[in-house]
């Protein structure tokens, strides 16, 4: 009879053990799934923002691809050297560099 | 009485089973149908309420110099369109918003007032115009549309050759015309959700790019023949001028400037003449340029020699009933001074000796008379009859170049041909084609055509055309310290609206190239209608001197100066 009742208690153990682990086990995979919910989310987000800066970057890429455009035009560049003095060498004024 | 209980709770519990059971298959069977068979009618029908197709082209690819600096961009721009239902006390947002964008009250009015849902206030409006017009805070009804624009950072530079596009971003003129497909890239449908409507455009815009395109133009060249041109066009109050430079062995057209430029950001602001690229679309008289060409046809018929003599009628000379005149009076001249001093008497004798078929057949060969083949809209073929339908009087003038018609692009493949040992390219203007990472697509190589004449009598007309700068020759004032350069003259008188030649309108000219022992750029200069001098050696020879010195130099080609120079050793001290 005392065995009965060690071997019931020892099965309802077991089973509390059981029970315990699997409720443990859902629990830590609730926390896990939500927390690369969040993560997958921030991530996106991240991405959304790296992508929109890439884009800012671009356009501010092309901005001052046109600028520097502006600026190295031949006529700018002419001004600018006629303006410290700078002209076309004369052939006898041309030195060669070896 | 339990067993009782016991059956009657199972009979009731698969009759519940049987009715979940059915409502499931139900459920199941329509499923199916809804996901299966009516899926795709189902998804359009959602669609339609939450996304929108836009068809729409993307951001035009850019336009770069050879040196991959860019002459032709796309920039982000604003433009402004109103939802006319929406507008609150339209009358007196009109006058607000008309202020703003500078617009006619009145006009703007009538579209606050039109029954459409959707109408235009300004396309491509300036950065100014839109936070003026965000500050008013009318929030509904206004519609800020972010688009596309063209934008020339050089401005006039290239003006002509570049072209311009319309406001939906069509290639209208020029290279952008001519390669609207290549920059535009194809439509392609772009799905958005409604929420995103504020981006809509941006959002179509970047995922699409047109492919770029890399020109041979220098803008280098280009600016320094322009310099050149203006500078002439402006001292002899030309009409127009224009100036091809090409490299001769490979046909790549360095630079083509027109005076007067116009700008591709404005074009609107200039009258549509300019805007035609006049050395590619344009045919005129090429005057004693041809002489050129004539001397090339003498020494391959064989039956001359540039040191063969033709006595020139000490100027004056009579064809029938007709006399030609020399600028001055000649007596006997060798091939070679015929072209130096450039006599028109000279040149009739040429081609008497060598006849008329010879002529015609070695102009056909040096490709007048027909298009170059240059990648450019609107080429002319220029005009050159039968040889069998020459009179002896038109067989006189095609010699000097008169009564026959050339481009100046024409005039620069033919005299690329000379300079390259014979060898004559087809001229081309488009490089290479890249994608958006810069990687080459599709890259141009230099296309031969054929032979036109000999190495040996390249040789030879080399040294005639070097004769023409050299002192006494009529090309004197293109000579270049430093440079050895050929070159020919030519002043042609224009044909009047009654078709005859008028006696105060020529068109003066120069064409040459330089090195003369291992040419690099050939360049072709004409000055329409330039009222204080005519003369090709005074008006076009100077503006060839110069973009040639300028260019050599650009180009790093040493000046040949028979003195004794200073060689610095990098490495090393100077010494001298």
């Amino acid at each position: 009879m005392l065995q009965k009742k060690n071997d019931k208690t020892s099965k309802n153990l077991i089973s509390i053990i059981t029970w315990s682990f699997v409720g443990v086990l859902l629990f830590a995979e609730l926390i896990v799934c939500v927390w690369s919910r969040v993560q997958c989310t921030q991530i996106k987000y991240a991405i959304f923002k790296i992508e929109r800066e890439y884009k800012n970057s671009i356009r501010l890429q092309e901005k001052l691809k046109i600028r520097l455009a502006q600026l190295s035009s031949p006529k700018r560049i002419m001004r600018l050297s006629k303006e410290i003095g700078l002209i076309t060498p004369n052939p006898k004024q041309i030195y060669i560099l070896k | 009485m339990k067993t009782n209980d016991q059956k009657s709770m199972k009979v009731r519990i698969v009759f519940i089973g049987i009715i979940f059971s059915v409502m499931y298959l139900a459920i199941g069977v329509a499923a199916v149908k809804i996901q299966i068979f009516e899926g795709d009618w189902l998804s359009k029908k959602a669609e339609k309420g939450h996304k929108k197709f836009i068809a729409g082209s993307g951001k035009r690819g850019t336009i770069y110099d050879a040196n991959y600096k860019e002459l032709a961009v796309t920039i982000d721009s604003t433009s402004i369109a109103v939802r006319p239902k929406l507008i609150i006390n339209s009358k007196r947002t009109a006058v607000k918003v008309a202020k703003i964008l500078g617009l006619n009250r009145k006009n703007v009015e009538k579209k606050f007032a039109s029954k459409k849902n959707f109408v235009w206030l300004i396309r491509h409006a300036t950065q100014s115009q839109v936070e003026n017009l965000k500050r008013l805070n009318i929030e509904k009804g206004i519609l800020f549309l972010p688009e596309h624009r063209r934008f020339f950072p050089s401005k006039e530079l290239a003006g002509q050759v570049i072209g311009f596009t319309g406001i939906d971003g069509n290639g209208l003129e020029g290279i952008e015309y001519l390669y609207d497909k290549i920059l535009k890239e194809k439509e392609k449908t772009s799905t958005i959700f409604l929420s995103e409507k504020k981006d809509l455009n941006r959002k179509n815009s970047d995922d699409l790019k047109g492919l770029n395109i890399v020109l041979t133009i220098d803008k280098s060249v280009q600016y320094i023949a322009e310099t050149a041109i203006e500078k002439a066009a402006k001292e002899f109050e030309a009409k127009r001028a224009f100036v091809v430079v090409m490299s001769p062995k490979t046909g790549a057209v360095f630079a083509i400037a027109q005076y007067p430029f116009f700008d591709p950001n404005n074009h609107r602001e200039f009258n549509s003449s300019i805007w035609r690229n006049r050395a590619v679309s344009d045919q005129f008289e090429p005057g004693s340029t041809l002489k050129t060409f004539l001397a090339a046809a003498a020494l391959k018929s064989q039956k001359c020699d540039i040191n063969t003599i033709f006595f020139c009628e000490n100027g004056s000379y009579n064809i029938g009933r007709n006399r030609i005149h020399d600028t001055h009076s000649h007596g006997w001249l060798t091939l070679l001074k015929i072209i130096k001093f450039s006599s028109n008497i000279g040149s009739t004798k040429v081609i008497e000796e060598i006849g008329k078929k010879n002529y015609e057949i070695t102009l056909r060969n040096f490709g007048f008379g027909r298009k170059t083949g240059i990648d450019y809209p609107g080429e002319t073929k220029g005009t050159l009859a039968n040889s069998d339908k020459w009179t002896n009087i038109d067989a006189s003038a095609i010699s000097f170049g008169q009564g026959v018609s050339v481009s100046a692009m024409q005039l620069a493949a033919a005299l690329s041909a000379i300079a390259n040992k014979g060898l004559l390219y087809k001229p081309y203007i488009l490089k290479a084609v890249t994608d958006e990472n810069g990687n080459i697509i599709k890259k141009t190589e230099p296309e031969f055509i054929r032979r036109v004449i000999s190495e040996k009598a390249s040789v030879k007309l080399t040294k005639i055309m070097h004769a023409v700068t050299k002192e006494g020759g009529t090309g004197v004032n293109a000579a270049i310290n430093g440079y050895l350069v050929c070159g020919k003259t030519g002043t042609a008188q224009k044909i009047d609206k009654d078709g005859k030649y008028a006696k105060n309108r020529y068109i003066a000219s120069f064409i040459g190239f330089a090195p003369a022992e291992d040419p690099e750029i050939t360049v072709v200069v004409v000055v329409d209608e330039p009222r204080k001098q005519h003369y090709g050696g005074i008006v076009a020879a100077p503006v060839f001197k110069e973009i040639v010195f300028k260019t050599l130099n650009y180009l790093n080609i040493l000046p040949d100066i028979k003195v004794n120079r200073f060689t610095v050793d990098a490495g090393k001290r100077s010494s001298g």
